[in-house]
């Protein structure tokens, strides 16, 4: 089959725009609101439960911070995802912006990745790195300093995490992108976030291979696999990955697939 | 001829009436019957996940029933109404419909007590349907026994000061189980009003869900840390928990101070829209 | 051969049991501007939807300055630049974010300075200088309308849609707007549907009516024009019964439209055969001693005639 070069080309031009377009919106106001709001609320929350006496009980301060990247970012995510997919298409910006030469897929996927991308810097990375730096430092109310792990694998759990986020970012846009209304996608993908933290194993034993249930939740009175990693234990779930990213592919070519067929 | 302001006033509060009077059925059939039945097979669904299950593995664990079934569905039906009532002012704005509706002879507290009353009649509905319909369910359930486990990881991050071991040994009686749902009820309509009055304040709908996520997370994480817990309607969720617990709670100071929040942010959410510009 | 601007056979839309378009024949020649009529409903978002891509077909064939648009739809939006009906922006990017935004997703697109260049000028051009910093959620209809423009055009199109561009407009807003369809029409072809008539007499050199999904009546303006009947105005004041009644009686008369303002009438005579209007209607007027004629002319036949004839003629078939 000839590729036709000059298709490609406008096609090229035309995705790798709305993805800029994104990524611009990160880097300005936008940006900087989400910066603020994630390291209050990561780790501004972390101090508050790690150093002061507010919380009798404590708690461990990089089991604490991976619980609360896993709690917070991914519910972020949903909401996020919603209303660029769902929002845009009902308030007609999708319409304008795929009457330009932007293919559908390109559109999807700019701004998904877009998303993400920025989601993760400004929710994940940074506020991750702020918390490496300071927990090593700090005399916490309960227990002892903690102990940094190697960056490396800090590096690689924030990785997890983050395509932990791209799998609710994905299935938020194909849900978005099929049912088109904003309470019921955000209200699924809600459902399904809260399954994947408290799976009902009984019912599926493959919960912990094949989606991200296996990465986030926890069995009673254990860590989930992502804070055992941080810690330092092998990564279990190997395949709990592997299928996160197989997942949020298919759900992000899915979403594309659907969105080619949209009248706008 | 002028007309005196007594016969004035009159004639505003009948508008205001009438109008909420017809606002109020077409909100209603926005939430029944389509929007109830949709929650109400939530919750069947959500006992079933978990009651399958665990009645599978055989006996004494009536607790590792109980207790999970009233977090997922509390979380479920709090993600619910958040999800749900996100758009019910702002929606109106970006379709233009309440610049509409300001336009008609009803008064534009009508608009905003409406969609309230409808959201809560909603949700109520589904609240003691779903429970009222489960708890045959779950008294034969409570006949397993006993069980001990730990509460959730939240835990960890809050210290909440409530022990690490929970321990659920029978259901209530009726009548406390009555006293669960109303109190569940009254949380969620808590939870209806804020987001009716960030609606009424922000300008994105994005905002309006996340802050409502936020304002869910706060309540719930003061619940299970007991501080300023009775006096706010987190002292509800602390009523579902001791209920649960077959605990006699305090319910009266919960009940009354969380009516009074409800109104006070009902209040708030009718002023901010009194004075809201509609473009 | 040049392919033309526009170039539609036998286009069929259909929305469950709703025939938006039923077999749309249409042509635009590169270079003009074309006035896109109808009465609502008639198809004519529906036709400019097709075009660029964002609904299909249900049969039937179209292309864009010779790019089919289901096959090389991509291609072809690459040269269109496109004003939508009630436009919507990211509400909180700035005007020049938008415009510079638009400017990106087209192959061929300056960089930095150049860029920044082009996207200025363009607002300027557009009267939105002024405004460049401010975001889309604070500008006004009119506003709004005119960054609509400025984004068709940063790409240096080939060919400009406009989906009701004068719509919610102030006299002065509408004015402005069809100086820059004149303007713009010199540079490139622009395809732009409307109700103000008066707008399509002012600027378009080419004229597309259509009807219950095809397309009724299409070529120059002055075709258009032409394929209506002449008509006469005339002011009479008396005994006007008998006059009216000879009138009527001719063969070439088509119809006489009376209205009495106190003692003076006005008469439209529309007929039929011009010539033999030219030569007889005067001296049927002044047959009859017991009226006056105040006033005699032939009318200047508007597009609104033309176009109200043209539709009602349709509808009646």
């Amino acid at each position: 089959m000839a590729i036709d070069t000059h298709t490609a080309g406008v096609a090229w031009v035309g995705s790798t725009g709305v993805l800029r377009g994104e990524l611009a919106r990160w880097i300005g106001a936008r940006g900087l609101f989400h910066l603020v709001f994630w390291l209050l609320m990561i780790d501004g929350w972390l101090y508050f439960t790690v150093v002061t006496q507010h919380t009798p009980f404590g708690s461990l301060g990089y089991q604490s911070l991976i619980t609360m990247l896993l709690l917070f970012v991914p519910l972020a995510a949903i909401v996020l995802a919603e209303a660029t997919v769902v929002g845009e298409y009902r308030s007609g910006v999708a319409s304008w912006t795929v009457s330009k030469p932007v293919p559908r897929w390109g559109y999807v996927g700019g701004k998904l990745a877009g998303l993400w991308i920025g989601l993760s810097a400004t929710g994940i990375l940074i506020p991750g790195l702020v918390a490496y730096w300071w927990l090593p430092k700090v005399r916490p109310y309960r227990f002892v300093t903690p102990e940094a792990p190697p960056l490396g694998r800090f590096l690689v759990t924030l990785l997890i995490i983050s395509l932990i986020v791209a799998f609710f970012i994905t299935l938020t846009a194909l849900l978005g992108t099929v049912i088109r209304r904003r309470g019921v996608v955000s209200l699924i993908t809600l459902f399904v976030y809260a399954i994947a933290r408290t799976p009902p194993r009984e019912l599926w034993s493959g919960w912990d291979t094949y989606t991200p249930a296996g990465l986030i939740s926890d069995q009673l009175g254990n860590w989930s696999t992502v804070t055992e990693y941080v810690y330092g234990d092998p990564l279990g779930a190997t395949s709990a990955v592997a299928w996160t990213i197989v997942a949020s592919l298919a759900f992000a070519a899915g979403a594309a697939l659907v969105y080619q067929r949209l009248e706008l | 001829m002028t007309t005196d302001a007594p016969t004035l006033q009159r004639i505003e509060t009948a508008h205001l009436l009438r109008g909420l009077a017809g606002l109020l059925v077409v909100e209603v059939r926005g939430w029944f019957p389509w929007r109830v039945l949709f929650l109400t097979i939530a919750g069947f669904g959500v006992f079933a996940m978990i009651y399958f299950p665990v009645r599978a593995a055989g006996d004494n664990q009536f607790g590792m029933l109980l207790f999970p079934f009233l977090s997922f569905w509390l979380a479920m039906l709090l993600l619910s109404v958040v999800s749900l009532t996100e758009g019910s002012v702002l929606g109106e704005i970006e379709r233009g419909t309440a610049s509409w509706l300001v336009g008609l002879p009803i008064g534009r507290p009508a608009v905003i007590l409406a969609k309230f009353l409808a959201a809560s009649s909603g949700i109520a509905a589904t609240v003691f349907v779903t429970g009222t319909a489960l708890y045959p369910v779950l008294l034969d359930a409570s006949g397993w026994g006993a069980t001990e486990f730990r509460v959730s990881e939240l835990t960890e991050v809050t210290g909440a000061p409530i022990g690490m071991w929970g321990r659920f040994t029978s259901l209530v009686g009726f009548g406390e189980w009555i006293g669960l749902l109303l109190a569940l009820s009254v949380f969620l309509l808590f939870v209806v009003a804020v987001m009716i009055l960030f609606g009424t304040t922000l300008r994105s709908r994005t905002a309006v869900f996340g802050l409502g996520l936020g304002v869910v997370g706060v309540f719930g994480a003061a619940a299970l840390a007991g501080s300023f817990a009775a006096a706010s309607p987190a002292g509800l969720l602390r009523v579902i928990i001791d209920v649960a617990q077959g605990k006699t709670p305090s319910v009266v100071i919960p009940f009354v101070a969380s009516l009074l929040w409800t109104a006070l942010v009902l209040i708030l959410a009718v002023w901010r829209f009194n004075r809201k510009e509609l473009a | 051969m040049t392919a033309p601007a526009i170039e539609i056979r036998q286009l069929r839309k259909r929305y469950h049991k709703v025939e938006a378009l039923r077999g749309l024949d249409l042509e635009v020649p590169r270079g003009s501007i074309c006035g896109f009529l109808g009465p609502n409903g008639a198809g004519k978002t529906t036709t400019m939807k097709i075009l660029l891509g964002l609904i299909r077909p249900s049969d039937g064939w179209a292309a864009v300055l010779g790019d089919d648009v289901r096959t090389h739809g991509l291609v072809a939006r690459s040269r269109i630049g496109y004003l939508p009906q009630d436009p919507v922006f990211p509400p909180n990017q700035t005007v020049r974010g938008v415009v510079s935004y638009v400017a990106r997703l087209y192959p061929g697109h300056p960089h930095g300075r150049a860029l920044r260049r082009r996207v200025d000028g363009m607002l300027d051009r557009v009267g939105m200088a002024d405004k460049a910093r401010r975001r889309v959620r604070g500008l006004s209809g009119g506003e709004r309308q005119r960054l609509g423009v400025a984004q068709a055009l940063i790409s240096n199109p080939e060919l400009v849609v406009m989906d009701e561009p004068s719509a919610g407009l102030d006299p002065v807003g509408r004015r402005d707007m069809l100086d820059l369809i004149a303007e713009i029409g010199g540079e490139t072809t622009v395809f732009y549907s409307t109700h103000i008539l008066d707008d399509v007499e002012q600027v378009s050199d080419t004229v597309v009516i259509i009807n219950n999904g095809r397309a009724i009546a299409a070529g120059p303006l002055e075709s258009i024009l032409e394929t209506s009947d002449s008509e006469y105005t005339v002011r009479l004041r008396g005994a006007t019964e008998g006059t009216f009644a000879r009138l009527t009686a001719e063969p070439w008369v088509q119809s006489v439209d009376a209205q009495r303002r106190r003692e003076v009438e006005q008469w439209r005579v529309r007929v039929t055969d011009g010539a033999a209007a030219a030569d007889r209607i005067v001296p049927t007027l002044l047959a009859d001693d017991g009226c006056d004629i105040l006033e005699f002319h032939l009318s200047d036949r508007r597009l609104e005639d033309a176009y109200l004839e043209i539709v009602g003629a349709d509808d009646g078939d």
